[in-house]
């Protein structure tokens, strides 16, 4: 297989685009579609300071990456989610890719700040796994952009990811969600701006990106992930894509487009409250993290007083 | 002989090649040895694989569906997937 652009030996193909490329060539495409993403939807500038959350992941580093190479000024964060073994690769990992670079980095524990872990606090307050996980990261990433002063908050979601939400969100007709997904969010008093800089690409994509530039990422699934159900519709989304190479990026550019049309006169709706133990912006007077750092705190008391007795 | 019966014995393994070829799945850890294919698609269709949720790697080479495998090169199947209910 050749590459469609200089006919030299070509190591990925990409069936939606109906191309073949070799490295260099293929690092020039994802290099644009990161650059059209940050262009199209006016995520971030040059002046801005903006908060990598690195998980340790091909898609984060490979983000950290790109933003380092394209100029920006980034910090890295990573939090610590004390999911055992696995947490302790992908913070070994995210460290030695910053030191590599020369990038700031700032690590943050959970368990510290929580005092649980993921599975202790899925365990504790009756949630899945990965709306704990959620909750807690979209909290502690806005707390880390204000006192790190950065403007923005990037994440490393790919397309992949972006469709098979679309396809949940759809599928249960979540309208609060579905008007709020955005590969720009913009920030709202006390919220920093959120940005989604890979939405144009494919988790095959990123992969290949990371592997092509020698990033070292942890490749094991998270283990608190395995019956996730954004898994399951990541799963549909393939099968219909391999049948009709295109079909992921014209559902969710496609919503992209409409989006507007369907929420047109809809208002951003900002926090009316501020969190009474964490004076961060809410929507009720506790907000939802503290809501679990409580409920794991009383848990813990409630252990206590049954093992004294 | 059809011309699927032609492919089929273009993809299989060629008289005097090896019959196995060693697969690591970097997701799992597990190493194994499966019947060898010439054409990495085949490898993936034997293996259950969608192409689109994994990467083909052989000799520090990242393969496309059409490159030819190395028999004695062990080869590594990189699953892409992450993620759960974000």
């Amino acid at each position: 297989m050749k590459c469609r652009v200089c006919r030299g030996k070509a190591v990925i193909d990409l069936p939606r685009h109906n191309a073949s490329f070799c490295p260099a060539c293929f690092d020039s495409y994802l290099m644009d579609q990161v650059w059209k993403a940050i262009d199209e939807f006016e995520m971030f500038s040059k002046n801005d300071r903006i908060l990598v959350a690195v998980s340790g992941g091909k898609d984060s580093l490979a983000l950290w990456d790109i933003l380092n190479r394209l100029g920006y000024h980034t910090t890295g964060f990573h939090l610590d989610l004390g999911i055992g073994g696995y947490s302790g690769e992908s913070v070994e990992k995210t460290r030695a890719f910053a030191l590599r670079h020369g990038l700031s980095l700032h690590v943050e524990s959970l368990v510290q700040e929580v005092g649980a872990s993921v599975a202790n606090i899925a365990d504790l307050t009756n949630r899945p796994p990965c709306s704990a996980c959620g909750v807690s990261k979209r909290h502690l990433f806005n707390r880390a952009a204000k006192t790190l002063d950065c403007q923005v908050v990037a994440t490393g979601h790919n397309l992949d990811d972006e469709a098979s939400r679309l396809l949940g969100n759809i599928l249960h007709w979540q309208d609060g969600y579905l008007e709020k997904q955005d590969p720009a969010l913009p920030d709202e008093g006390d919220l920093v701006r959120k940005v989604k800089p890979l939405s144009r690409l494919t988790e095959k994509e990123m992969a290949a990106y990371a592997f092509l530039k020698g990033i070292d990422y942890v490749v094991h699934e998270c283990p608190m992930s395995v019956n996730a159900k954004q898994l399951f519709y990541k799963k549909i989304m393939n099968q219909v894509e391999q049948e009709s190479p295109g079909t992921k990026q014209a559902f969710y550019f496609g919503f992209l487009d409409r989006r507007r049309r369907f929420y047109a006169d809809k208002e951003e709706e900002a926090p009316a409250h501020v969190c009474r133990e964490c004076q961060s912006p809410s929507y009720t007077e506790v907000c939802t993290f503290c809501r679990i750092r409580l409920k794991v705190a009383r848990s813990e008391q409630d252990q206590d007083v049954t093992t004294r007795s | 002989m059809t011309d699927s019966d032609s492919q089929t014995k273009q993809d299989n393994e060629r008289p005097g090649e090896k019959t196995t070829l060693s697969v690591y799945n970097a997701q799992t850890g597990t190493r194994g040895q499966v019947v060898y294919r010439r054409k990495v698609h085949r490898l993936l269709k034997d293996l259950g694989f969608d192409p689109e949720t994994v990467l083909v790697i052989q000799g520090e080479q990242l393969l496309t569906q059409d490159e030819t495998l190395a028999p004695d090169i062990e080869v590594e199947i990189r699953p892409v997937i992450s993620g759960g209910s974000r």
